[in-house]
């Protein structure tokens, strides 16, 4: 298994990977500081505008991890596609399949590799949105930090990989590349669904420990399907 | 008698549809076996399910002496072509060769160079296969199936895409592997000629049905043989079906 794991690291693109990791959490820190920043500004956030109105009671640093989450669900969504489901459409995965592997083996493989990648996009964004989140709310009291308890975040984090499994399903069953990253873009808007006051409904974690079984039930159902069809 | 290839009445069906009834082979072991048919005979669904792309409803295949329900072992010592020649386009012919040792587990890429030079794209290697036209895809694909030195060889349509110097150059090489290694060679085709220029025993294969396993000496060499032997055999195989 570590060897074929070895093969799919071969063909990963690494250096992308981690420009992706990089971009993706600049971007949401500018946006989730932004934010941040003027909404909750006494001159010119929300209270300025509409005294007594609702206060946005999002921290800056559960902002930035939903739309941190939102980004690692498209993303996987594309790493699905460039590792699986591209191997469909261009039919080397006959190729992988005629090899002295196992399917199970060679499924296997490529999504422990796709979670591990994830897993440590996971963390990174996790530090990064912390501690730089934790830093400005030091020099700038509008932006809010606040530190939720570890179990929640690991089962958050499980949680949000395994539901990002869920597109495989879609690209498997039409072998399209499409039908995998809009199927990721369409969770991404239902778990970020925030409406101002949660962190959309993975920070939730009985929510988000169900949502990560329907992933995980999906997950087996398409890849018990991958064993058995003929290609 | 050793076999390279014993198949026992496999059947397969899709849908409603019998894509393969009872077909029965044996090849025996250092032969050089013309698989014959016309398109949609059946020849790519045989091959599939040798190869462990299709599964099959019944019967049972033994491969170099290995069963398939056996475990995937037997793979390492068997070269393909299945259909269309398949690879990573974006990267060059030595990094897809490279992955294909890496599969295989062969140590040293030290024999992709020459194995390279063998098929003629020698001057290629660096060159990403999304530029390669479709002959030099499929003589990169021998170059694979050959690259580890198979004791079976299955190739689907393998001149599909060569040029006449290309066909007949993997005339020559298939000769000359089968001759030098003692490798075993299944060839599909629907060019009779071809075929009979290769192979020492045919295989016909018409709508799912095997119709006859015969050596070219008791057909004849001469191509007119061959395809007046064929064309009876389709003629009958279909007088057969229709009656039935």
């Amino acid at each position: 298994m570590i060897k074929l794991i070895c093969n799919e690291c071969k063909r990963a693109k690494f250096g992308q990977y981690v420009l992706v990791i990089v971009i993706g959490n600049l971007a949401t820190l500018f946006l989730a500081i932004s934010s941040s920043s003027m909404l909750n500004h006494t001159s010119y956030g929300i209270q300025a505008f509409a005294p007594g109105s609702l206060k946005f009671s999002l921290s800056t640093v559960d902002l930035g991890m939903m739309l941190m989450r939102s980004i690692l669900i498209v993303w996987q969504s594309i790493l699905i596609s460039q590792m699986i489901i591209s191997e469909y459409q261009t039919k080397t995965i006959t190729m992988l399949f005629t090899y002295p592997y196992s399917r199970k083996e060679i499924i296997f493989a490529k999504l422990i590799l796709i979670s591990g990648i994830m897993t440590v996009a996971h963390i990174v964004a996790l530090f990064i949105q912390h501690t730089v989140i934790y830093l400005f709310s030091l020099m700038n009291p509008i932006i809010l930090f606040s530190f939720q308890n570890p179990l929640s975040i690991i089962i958050i984090t499980i949680s949000s990989i395994l539901l990002g499994f869920i597109p495989l399903t879609a690209g498997v069953k039409f072998k399209s590349s499409i039908a995998t990253i809009i199927t990721s873009l369409v969770i991404a808007a239902i778990v970020s669904n925030s409406q101002g006051s949660t962190a959309g409904i993975l920070s939730n974690p009985i929510i988000a420990g169900v949502l990560g079984l329907c992933g995980l039930v999906a997950s087996v159902v398409t890849f018990g399907k991958m064993l058995k069809e003929d290609l | 008698m050793n076999y390279a290839i014993k198949a026992t009445n496999v059947c397969k069906t899709l849908g409603n549809k019998h894509i393969l009834s009872d077909i029965t082979i044996h090849v025996r072991q250092g032969a050089i076996y013309g698989f014959l048919g016309a398109n949609g005979a059946g020849k790519t669904s045989f091959l599939k399910i040798l190869m462990g792309l299709w599964n099959m409803d019944s019967g049972s295949v033994t491969l170099l002496e290995h069963n398939l329900k056996e475990g995937r072992q037997v793979y390492r010592y068997i070269g393909s072509i299945i259909e269309t020649p398949v690879f990573y386009l974006d990267f060059s012919a030595q990094k897809n060769l490279e992955i294909h040792c890496d599969y295989l587990d062969i140590n040293s890429y030290e024999k992709i160079h020459s194995t390279l030079q063998l098929v003629g794209l020698g001057k290629e290697a660096t060159k990403p296969v999304r530029e390669f036209s479709l002959g030099m895809k499929q003589r990169l694909a021998i170059g694979r199936a050959l690259l580890s030195d198979p004791k079976l060889l299955v190739l689907d349509e393998p001149i599909n895409g060569l040029d006449p110097h290309g066909i007949k150059f993997l005339r020559e090489l298939l000769c000359k592997v089968n001759r030098s290694l003692g490798t075993t060679i299944i060839i599909s085709s629907h060019i009779l000629d071809e075929v009979a220029k290769v192979a020492d025993v045919i295989g016909i294969i018409h709508q799912g049905k095997m119709l006859a396993e015969v050596s070219i000496e008791a057909v004849g060499k001469d191509i007119g043989d061959l395809e007046a032997y064929y064309f009876n055999l389709i003629k009958e195989g279909s007088n057969d079906q229709a009656h039935m």
